[in-house]
Formats: structure tokens, sequence, C-alpha cells
């Protein structure tokens, strides 16, 4: 009965409730002053015409555009990033449907390990991986890191991205699905083209959007890997930062958000987005 | 196992779609023994039984999905025990439709025709064909969470029917509509198996569904087969108490064989029923249905019993009578414009009581 349960006064309750709101709005607000302002603010003063850090900037200009696109490496970083970036992204969702695949359909002895091992990259933290995959190259004596190694070490540290959200869309999927286009006369080969993938389709594009820009952004495990010949564009940021106190830092890090946007509107309009809403 | 295609010649040869003997264990569970039945051709045949009977186990060894650990299942002359079910040629309908949720209704409709690799032009026309036929002109376009429960039960029937099939399989296909589309459906379901002519195996547990659609019904229990045969028969000779009850024959009162054709029940009521059928000595269940006790006021030839309670159930009422010499209340059917209340007189007729095998 209602006897034992204690109820506190309307006005009180009222009182939590409009307070509990404040909490959330307060929460929103905190979160867009610390993590979107210092953005912003990147992103305007980038456009300064002045020649050191100052916000708000006494004019504007693209003159650190000029400056950052003279810049001996960024052409160069800008390319290998990209590079590594789409081919990680791709080889890891190759990888990653296939090993999803195995892991959703019925269980096996070992799953257990297997997909402990499959996520570790996602609490291990980065430098120790890219610590242990250098340590790895220079004990097989590949003394000049190339673009491969970079993207094999790419693709170990974005399957788990991959695996972890095609594997929750697969472990998702309505196992009569694939029975009934058995039934209709589609062989595994067909089912798994036209059923297990399409199913899985929103789960796939999140992990490679996931992939790519925790590829393209890393710098943790690139900057073992990176060479007088590769390196990315991340890694040459955070070095140009340390010796640079203009502004040009600020005109990289906007192209790199720039380019991590564009992507993921690109990868939203061809399809993902729909794929997203009818979910 | 037979490695390729092979004819046997023992299989009734009506018969479109066979199970020999099969038995399926799932490790040490035991859910099919040894099981025989067969579909003519065009015939619709109904697999009944509680949950766990063992009556979807068959389904999907029929179409492939589960294999027998022994046995055959034929299709026509053909033992098809190694055909994979992409290669079995079946319409399947499932419990949940389990229609592509990112595909329109013609696009589900096409997919076996795609399959097929039918093409384009003949597709079009036999898709809108199949969807006209369930009522679904003009519904070409619609994604399935655009559809009602009822529409998207159309499509997966327009879906398994478009491709032509040897053999259209239903798996409890009505149990997720609700008790008025369920009615409107079953009819419609009857219609088209009648206007395809396809040879259909239905599972259900809804006994109503299986009266109602059947020309021959498979009840099962356990993994076991308790009787096989057609809807009257089942309705008025069911073979054994446990047939009797999962059909509703509301009475069921164990009782003994004491003399040849001389029954008496627990609690010392002795009966006479038209035909035994078991030897004295043998501990037996009779059945009678509430709809085949007679209440008539208190007076008349018969038993003397005390109405207990009455439940209104529309056309008639549903009673509970005390009647002395029987342990438990006896259920009675009478139309519910007149009220019975207190002592009345029961007449059992002899010619409506079952004599059961006890297997419940």
């Amino acid at each position: 009965m209602n006897s034992d349960r204690f109820l506190l006064p309307a006005p009180v309750e009222a009182l939590l409730w409009k307070l509990g709101r404040l909490l959330f709005h307060g929460v929103g607000l905190a979160w867009q002053l610390f993590m979107v302002a210092p953005l912003i603010i990147v992103v305007v003063v980038s456009f300064t015409s002045a020649s050191y850090l100052m916000f708000p900037p006494p004019g504007y200009s693209l003159d650190w555009y000029r400056e950052v696109l003279s810049l001996s490496w960024i052409r160069s970083a800008v390319t290998s990033s990209l590079i590594i970036a789409t081919c990680a992204t791709l080889i890891a969702v190759v990888i990653g449907v296939l090993a999803s695949r195995v892991l959703a359909k019925r269980p096996f002895r070992g799953r257990g390990l297997v997909e402990y091992l499959v996520l570790s990259p996602l609490f291990l933290p980065g430098v120790v991986i890219g610590f242990a995959i250098f340590n790895v190259l220079v004990m097989i004596q590949v003394d000049r890191v190339a673009m491969p190694q970079m993207i094999i070490a790419h693709v170990m540290i974005t399957l788990p991205f991959v695996i972890r959200s095609v594997w929750a869309s697969m472990a998702g999927a309505d196992i009569s699905l694939e029975e009934a286009a058995q039934s209709l006369g589609a062989t595994p080969a067909q089912t798994f083209w036209h059923v297990v993938l399409k199913s899985a389709r929103p789960g796939i594009l999140a992990g490679a959007i996931l992939a790519f820009t925790f590829s393209f952004n890393d710098v943790t495990i690139s900057i073992f890997l990176t060479s007088s010949r590769v390196t990315t564009l991340p890694v040459q940021l955070v070095s140009h930062i340390e010796y640079n106190p203009d502004p040009s830092p600020a005109a990289i890090s906007t192209l790199m958000i720039a380019i991590t946007l564009a992507l993921f509107v690109f990868l939203a309009r061809i399809g993902g987005l729909n794929a997203f809403l009818e979910r | 196992m037979t490695s390729d295609l092979t004819t046997d010649g023992g299989s009734s040869d009506a018969a479109a779609v066979a199970l020999q003997d099969i038995g399926k264990s799932f490790g040490e569970t035991e859910v099919l023994k040894k099981v025989s039945f067969h579909a003519r051709k065009g015939e619709f045949l109904t697999l009944l039984g509680p949950s766990g009977c063992g009556k979807t186990t068959s389904l999907r060894i029929i179409a492939g999905f589960e294999e027998a650990t022994s046995g055959n299942v034929m299709f026509g002359q053909t033992s098809v025990n190694d055909l994979p079910p992409w290669r079995r040629d079946i319409g399947l309908v499932f419990q949940n439709y389990a229609l592509f949720p990112y595909m329109t209704a013609a696009e589900n409709v096409a997919f076996g025709l795609k399959m097929r690799r039918v093409p384009k032009a003949e597709t079009a026309t036999r898709v809108k064909a199949a969807l006209a036929q369930v009522g679904l002109a003009g519904y070409e376009t619609r994604h399935p969470r655009h559809l009602s429960g009822g529409q998207r039960q159309r499509v997966a029937l327009a879906r398994a029917l478009v491709i032509e099939p040897k053999l259209l399989l239903l798996d409890e296909p009505l149990s997720n509509l609700d008790a008025k589309l369920r009615g409107e459906m079953r009819y419609e379901l009857k219609n088209l198996q009648r206007a395809t002519g396809v040879t259909t195996i239905f599972v259900t547990h809804d006994q109503e569904e299986a009266f109602s659609l059947s020309d021959r019904i498979v009840l099962m229990r356990s993994g076991e087969i308790v009787q096989y045969c057609a809807p009257d028969e089942l309705w008025s000779r069911p073979a054994t108490a446990f047939a009797a009850d999962f059909i509703g024959v509301e009475n069921l009162i164990p009782a003994h064989v004491t003399a040849p054709g001389q029954l008496t029940c627990a609690g010392g009521l002795a009966v006479t029923p038209t035909t035994v059928g078991f030897a004295p000595g043998a501990e037996v269940i009779l059945g009678l249905r509430a709809s085949d006790v007679a209440i008539q006021p208190r007076g008349s030839t018969g038993l003397p019993a005390t109405i207990l309670d009455g439940e209104y159930r529309g056309r008639e009422r549903l009673y509970r009578l005390a009647v002395p010499g029987l342990e438990r209340p006896v259920l009675a059917s009478a139309p519910s414009d007149i009220a019975f209340d207190g002592e009345v007189t029961l007449c059992l007729p002899p010619e409506k009581m079952m004599v059961l095998h006890d297997d419940r």
C-alpha cells in the first residue's frame, strides 16, 4: 500500500524537477563552452591577419592558409593521411564484416577469447600499441617505415571500431530473413550479399566513419611509425606546433576539421544517412 | 543417408511430400520420434499440437533448415535429404513474416524471381499479378514498416506464391494478427490455396484454424503423432484423451471398465456408452462435450444435478454442475435465453460418450 512509500510534498518535487532541468541545460551549455568554443576560436583565429595568436583577431586574411599550403611537407602529409585512412578503413571494413559474421553466428568454443583479443585495442592505450608495433618493426629490421606498415598498424587499431558496430547490427538481425531468402532460392553467397550485408549496412557505415576519422586523426600510434618518407598530417601538425608560435597550426587544424566533416557529409550522402534513418 | 537423389517406390504415389520415419534429436533431446505423414498433391495438411510437440521442427526439416537425424523427406518420388533449402523450390511464410525491411513490397515479392534470374519484364508482370492476387494492388512501392500486420502477411504470401512453389509451408502465419483479422485472413488463405492448388503444410497450435482450413490434420505431441485424419473425424472421434482435451472436449472423466460395455466413473456413477472398445478392467477416460450434455428442469428422466455456477457466453451459457456419483463438476452448455438455477436434471447421451485411452 501507499503507507510505506515516502512521498515528497508536491512543491518540493516541482522544485527538484526544475533543478534537474536546470542541471541538464547547464551540462549542455558547459559542453558547448568547453568543446565547441575552442574549435570555433581555432577556426576564427586561422583567418587572422596578424602574425601572432590573438582572439579576437585584429583583422582577417587568408595569409596563413597561403603560408600553410606553401609548406614543403603539407601536400605529401595530406596525401599520405588520406591514403592511409582510406586503405586502412577499406581493409578494416572487409575484415571486420567477415569477423562480425563469424562472431554473430552461432556461439563457438573460445568465442570469449576471440572477442577479447579483437576488441583489446579499444582498451589498451594507443601509445602502448604504437610502441609495441614500433618494437616489432625494429625487431624484424624494417628501419625505414613505409606506407604498408602504417596501413597495417591502422587496420589493427581501427578494426575494433568496425567489429563493434557491425557485430552489434548483425547480432540484432533477424535470422528468419536469411531463411526467407534461402527458401526463395538464394544461395548462401546470395543470402550474404542481399540480406546479411544489407541488414548490417548502418553498422558497416557507422564503423567505417569511426575507423576513418580515428585513422585520419591518430597521433599516438602514427608518431612511432613516421619516417622521412611517410608521415601523417596530425603527426606533422604536432611537431609544427612545437616550433611555430604563429597562427599556421590553426589553419592546419581548420583544414583537418574541414576534411573530416566533408568526408562525413559525403558518406552520409551516399546512402548512409538513409540507412541510419530507416532503422 | 543417400548421397544423391534416389527414387523410392515405398511412398504413396499421390504424395507431393512425405516424411518417412523422421527422427530428430538436438543433443540428448529427442524432438521427433519416427514421424511419418504425407500431403497429397493440392492438399491442405495441418500440423497441429501444443508448443514443443515437434510441428515446427517437422516443417523446418521439410524446408531443409534442419537435418533429420534419421528417415527420409520425399518430394514426389525423390528424396530431398541432401537438397539444400535454396534448391527445394518451396514457398515459406514465417510467423513474423520475415519481409526484407529495406525493400518495397514489390521488391520483396520479386526477390525469389530475381534469384531464379527471371527476365525483368516477366518479373514485373508476375509481381504485379501476385500482389493483386492477395488484394494489394497499388501497394507496390510501400516498405514493410508502412504496412499493417495483415498487409505484411499478404506480401509474405505473395512472395512465397509468386515463385510457383511445389509446396507452400506456413509457420503459424495467423498468430500475430488480432482475432477479427485472423478470421478474415483464414478465409482468404483458404481461397488462395484453392485457387492456386498448391500443396500446403500449415503449422498451428490453434485447433479452430486447423478445423476450418485443413483437408487433413496431423495432431502431434512430444514428437509423436497422436492422430492423423480428416478434421471431421478428429472432431467426432478423437483417438485419445489428449486429442479430446486438445480439441476442446470439456468433460474428461476418469472411469473404469467394469463389464463389457459398462463403465464406472470416479465417484461411482455407472454409465453404458454405445461403443466402449476396451475390455473389462481397463482404466479409461470418458469424454463428453458440454454441448452434448442436456440440462432439463428437475423432474425429467436423467441424473439429478445441482448448478454451481453459469458463465454467460453470448448465444449460450456454460454451466458447472455437481452430479452425485462424480468427483468433479460436469460442464454443460445450454442456450442463454433460458437461465437454469438450483436443482436440475442432466441427460448424458450414451451415443455421444467417447471412451478414450488415458495418455495425458
